[in-house]
């Protein structure tokens, strides 16, 4: 079943537009302790090049998130307590349009299609995976440059995706401009910080630098009147 | 039930429960350098599982496992 589903060459396109994909996967710490062929780990380098440990069959996956997963609603959908078992799930409802035990991959595809038109019908279209990619990427690039203080940069990079994501779904909008009120927020917080510092000398020094990262968040005119009290 | 019975009862459940999650943050895997063969990305969490399949209106297909 795991091979059959989730490493099927046509169920993989199928996936990458059609579905989210989950895992619930029980007692994977039993596999690891009684070093289970299957519950083993590979090395990989992290985004900021700390070396990760990976599920070598649930390869995008480390064994806390796997179990976390199978603590959380994931888990809760198989109740027959006979594996493998598939569930189709409506994002909105959380509840199940179809379950059953083991299961093909062509067979989860026509169940997905049918939940496709229905929800389709229901909700409207979705974004397309490559725009949320898109928008993922810029927001998480975004976070990076509001975490270094480097705000203006973080504005930059949302106002390009504005341009890019034109007329796209409310969600995916709504998404932006939460990373942007993020980004605002933390520029605030980084200015109330110098506002309230003891001294005025380093203050000073502090906000000197802080001025040329402000770009786009709208706090400009509030850190020069803060620099000539200082 | 006394209270102090409910009590003990449930001390017994929540130290049973730390146990379980202790033993499973203990457990190592065995480390390979076998490549990972082409597999369905998975949603990090339940929570992520959810408002990506609400932005792009898909279902979520949750595939139930175990070591049994």
């Amino acid at each position: 079943m795991h091979s059959a589903v989730m490493q099927n060459k046509k169920y993989l396109e199928f996936a990458k537009q059609n579905t989210v994909e989950v895992l619930a996967l029980q007692r994977l710490a039993e596999g690891v302790q009684k070093k289970d062929p299957r519950a083993v780990a590979y090395k990989v380098k992290g985004a900021n090049g700390e070396e990760q440990l990976l599920m070598l069959n649930w390869p995008n996956l480390t064994l806390e998130e796997i179990e976390d997963l199978s603590r959380s609603k994931a888990g809760s959908f198989n109740k027959t307590g006979k594996i493998p078992y598939t569930s189709v799930v409506d994002p909105w409802t959380e509840k199940e349009i179809k379950g059953y035990n083991g299961g093909s991959a062509k067979g989860i595809q026509e169940d997905v299609e049918t939940a496709l038109v229905a929800l389709r019908k229901d909700h409207g279209k979705g974004v397309a995976r490559k725009d949320l990619a898109r928008v993922n990427e810029a927001t998480a690039k975004a976070q990076a440059f509001a975490t270094a203080g480097d705000f203006a940069k973080a504005i930059e990079a949302l106002n390009k995706l504005d341009t890019q994501t034109k007329g796209a779904a409310e969600l995916l909008t709504t998404k932006i401009s939460d990373a942007r009120a993020a980004v605002i927020s933390a520029a605030e917080a980084a200015l109330a910080a110098i506002e309230s510092a003891t001294d005025p000398v380093k203050a000073k020094k502090d906000l000197l630098a802080l001025s040329d990262r402000l770009r786009g968040t709208g706090l400009e005119t509030k850190a020069k009147e803060l620099l000539l009290k200082l | 039930m006394s209270a102090a019975l409910k009590l003990m009862a449930v001390l017994g459940f929540a130290f049973a429960l730390c146990a379980g999650r202790g033993a499973a943050q203990d457990a190592k895997p065995e480390i390979t350098d076998d490549k990972p063969k082409p597999t369905v990305e998975f949603a990090k969490t339940w929570e992520a599982a959810v408002a990506e399949a609400k932005l792009l209106n898909v279902p979520l297909v949750v595939h139930s496992h175990g070591f049994y």
